[in-house]
């Protein structure tokens, strides 16, 4: 093989090299506009796109979501319209609470009307049940409904209240919850995960089948935030590969 | 605004690159367009220790070398036929720039990307051959072909 005797080749490089560097082309008229559009779109992309973050930051914040996404999934079902039932039990603790005779042996029923007006300290109607042939315990004098005029809003509330000597030292007892919900569960998911957590780290074997206890939507929620923390990292990974 | 005053200034000289690439044609106004999106959105790179048109200039080149990666290889070509090529012509030293651009846009794209590079833009077949991952003796086969071939055309002017 001859070695090329590039010396004229690289002074004609020079030469040339000075005549075209400067050399300027017409460049198209719509190009600009192009490119304050394409700008544009870049501007009006989420900030978290935009956002340069390192890999540790990422998993940190993809552990979170995923604490995040398990306990919203294991969190009650609150404030999505179901209709609140109270179902109000009262016992009176003591037989003072309403003045009776000494003589009263026989449980005493009462049905006491309240009715919610203008007057919230009015004292209530109290109206003796039908079969009940016991004394009266108390009635009110005047009913409040008399004192101020009746509105057909006016809303009513009946309370049946028991009275049982027996168990004159039972506590009222106040029930609520909402139609159609199962028992709320003692231990939320995230405490439950928790409590996983510190058998885990006191050496002790994890019962994982009891987080998903209760929960038949459990599994699905857990591959949801699979999915979401998988498009994380491709999101990621995509980014990284741009830059 | 700043960034339309960078594109006034730098376009038509980077527009000139890109078709020198390229070939006149979209590709090389996708390459300017993706080029200066780079420039605008990558302007925080840019140190301060180099001129902004050298920068912009090969941020250009790499775009134009993308694209031309996408057309498959061209490069393979043996490296034996490369040497034995003679001194260059004296009338070349005074042909004008169109003719010079003429010239090299009739030379087949992987000789014109490797004439481009190292006689225009005066990158080193090292660094060529990292930039259009080949080697160094491909980089050179390229340019003595594309230089025997712009002497042939020379020739064929002259008669």
């Amino acid at each position: 093989m001859n070695e090329p005797n590039n010396t004229s080749w690289e002074e004609l490089d020079k030469v040339w090299r000075k005549k075209i560097q400067d050399q300027s082309d017409e460049v198209p008229s719509n190009l600009w506009d192009k490119i304050e559009t394409k700008l544009d779109e870049q501007e009006v992309r989420p900030m978290w796109t935009r956002i340069r973050l390192s890999p540790w930051t990422w998993s940190a914040a993809a552990v979170i979501s995923i604490l995040i996404g398990l306990n919203w999934n294991q969190s009650p079902q609150e404030e999505k319209g179901i209709p609140l039932v109270v179902e109000s039990k009262t016992k009176p603790t003591t037989l003072e609470s309403i003045p009776l005779p000494s003589d009263v042996d026989a449980i005493v029923s009462t049905k006491v009307k309240l009715t919610i007006d203008q007057e919230p300290s009015a004292p209530p109607v109290i109206e003796k049940l039908p079969n009940v042939d016991s004394p009266v315990v108390e009635e009110a004098k005047e009913p409040i409904a008399a004192m101020a005029p009746k509105q057909e809003n006016d809303e009513e509330i009946w309370v049946r209240v028991d009275i049982d000597p027996v168990e004159e030292k039972a506590m009222p007892v106040a029930v609520a919850y909402r139609e159609n919900e199962p028992p709320k569960q003692k231990q939320r998911g995230l405490g439950r995960f928790l409590k996983q957590l510190k058998q885990v780290v006191k050496g002790e074997e994890p019962v994982w089948q009891e987080l998903r206890e209760g929960k038949p939507s459990f599994i699905d929620g857990i591959h949801q935030v699979a999915n979401t923390y998988y498009r994380t990292e491709q999101t990621v990974k995509q980014t990284f590969q741009l830059q | 605004m700043g960034q339309h005053a960078v594109f006034n200034r730098y376009s038509g000289k980077m527009m000139a690159v890109c078709r020198r690439y390229l070939g006149v044609g979209p590709d090389a106004e996708d390459a300017l367009m993706e080029g200066f999106m780079k420039v605008f959105t990558k302007i925080d790179s840019f140190k301060e220790d180099g001129s902004f048109e050298g920068w912009i200039r090969r941020i250009m080149v790499n775009e134009c070398l993308m694209k031309i990666r996408k057309q498959g290889d061209m490069y393979s070509k043996p490296i034996e036929e490369a040497w034995g090529i003679g001194q260059a012509d004296e009338a070349f030293m005074y042909l004008c720039t169109a003719e010079i651009e003429a010239l090299i846009a009739e030379l087949p794209p992987g000789y014109r990307t490797v004439f481009n590079l190292y006689a225009i833009e005066g990158y080193s077949h090292d660094e060529i051959a990292t930039m259009l991952q080949i080697s160094a003796g491909t980089s050179k086969s390229q340019l003595s072909r594309a230089r025997t071939m712009i002497q042939q055309k020379m020739k064929l002017i002259e008669l």
